[in-house]
């Protein structure tokens, strides 16, 4: 029980942090992204399009981490309800 | 109990971290969601990567301005008579600490020698001074010395002095690596052809111009 308390907390904060960096990453990417001659990123051409589609990805799933603390953090109070009313 | 438990440390070890049943584990952890939140996460940050080298820049001053103004009394109908900037109708005693007794100072390190530009913005009045010859002076720990004047900021080609009646006539003093020198501008004027008294400006402009070489 405990150590399903703790990957919860997990997801949140990982879900919190991901749904930031993936927004600024691709805000970054959509809006602020200045094409520099000499300036040599490590996935060449295709930095500004991996940054803004894994900044959606980042947003999406951070907000899905977030999904699941709120729906499962719920869980066990109903459990034990239920084995009160059994007992 | 402790042996078995190092037992389980070096199997673990000799799996490395990113064994299947690891990474079974952090997957029941995180979820699936978890995974694919860190595996978006590496990708910004792969995204982000850029190959840059950073260099500090150490701007070095070789030229210094000295007395940016004087005042100098000519008398109508005087001939070859002289002036110095700064100092008057007398060479100034030179105080290093003091920049109205000199005109401007170089200072080169071992890298680059310096050439200084001298010209009149404009023209001294062709109708009032029947010559206005410009030389330049330098300290030389004991007392001023007439500096060799060069017709251009690289090259041997000497010149006795700058026309300060020809618009645009320029002379080039050159100065080694490593030295200090502080410079005195020397002016030989004939103030003869009128008898106004109207008040004529002459500006010096210096140009320092760093060199690999003469």
């Amino acid at each position: 029980m405990e150590q399903k308390n703790h990957s919860l907390r997990v997801r949140l904060v990982l879900g919190l942090v991901s749904l930031i960096v993936g927004f600024f990453a691709s805000n970054l990417a959509l809006f602020h992204w200045i094409e520099r001659t000499n300036i040599y990123y490590l996935l060449g051409d295709y930095a500004r399009y991996t940054c803004a589609y894994s900044g959606f990805a980042a947003m999406i799933l951070g907000a899905l981490l977030i999904n699941d603390f709120l729906t499962f953090r719920s869980l066990p109070k109903r459990k034990n309800q239920i084995e009160k009313i059994n007992i | 109990m402790a042996n078995y438990q190092n037992q389980i440390l070096i199997a673990r070890a000799r799996r490395g971290f990113f064994d299947l049943n690891t990474l079974r584990r952090i997957g029941a952890f995180l979820g699936l969601n978890g995974i694919l939140v860190l595996a978006a996460l590496t990708t910004i940050g792969l995204a982000l990567v850029t190959y840059s080298a950073t260099v500090q820049v150490n701007p070095i001053q070789q030229f210094t301005i000295g007395a940016t103004s004087d005042s100098w009394t000519v008398y109508v109908n005087e001939v070859n008579q002289v002036r110095y900037l700064s100092g008057g109708s007398s060479q100034p005693t030179f105080n290093a600490s003091d920049t109205d007794t000199y005109a401007f100072k170089v200072v080169t390190d071992a890298n680059k020698v310096c050439a200084v530009k001298i010209e009149l913005t404009e023209a001294i009045n062709i109708s009032k001074f029947s010559n206005f010859n410009i030389t330049a002076q330098y300290w030389t720990g004991a007392a001023w010395a007439d500096a060799t004047l060069y017709d251009a900021a690289t090259g041997s080609t000497t010149k006795s002095s700058i026309d300060g009646l020809t618009g645009g006539d320029a002379g080039y003093i050159n100065q080694a690596v490593s030295t200090t020198t502080y410079y005195l501008i020397k002016v030989t004027y004939s103030y003869d052809l009128v008898d106004e008294t109207d008040q004529v400006t002459a500006t010096f402009q210096y140009t320092p111009l760093p060199q690999d070489s003469f």
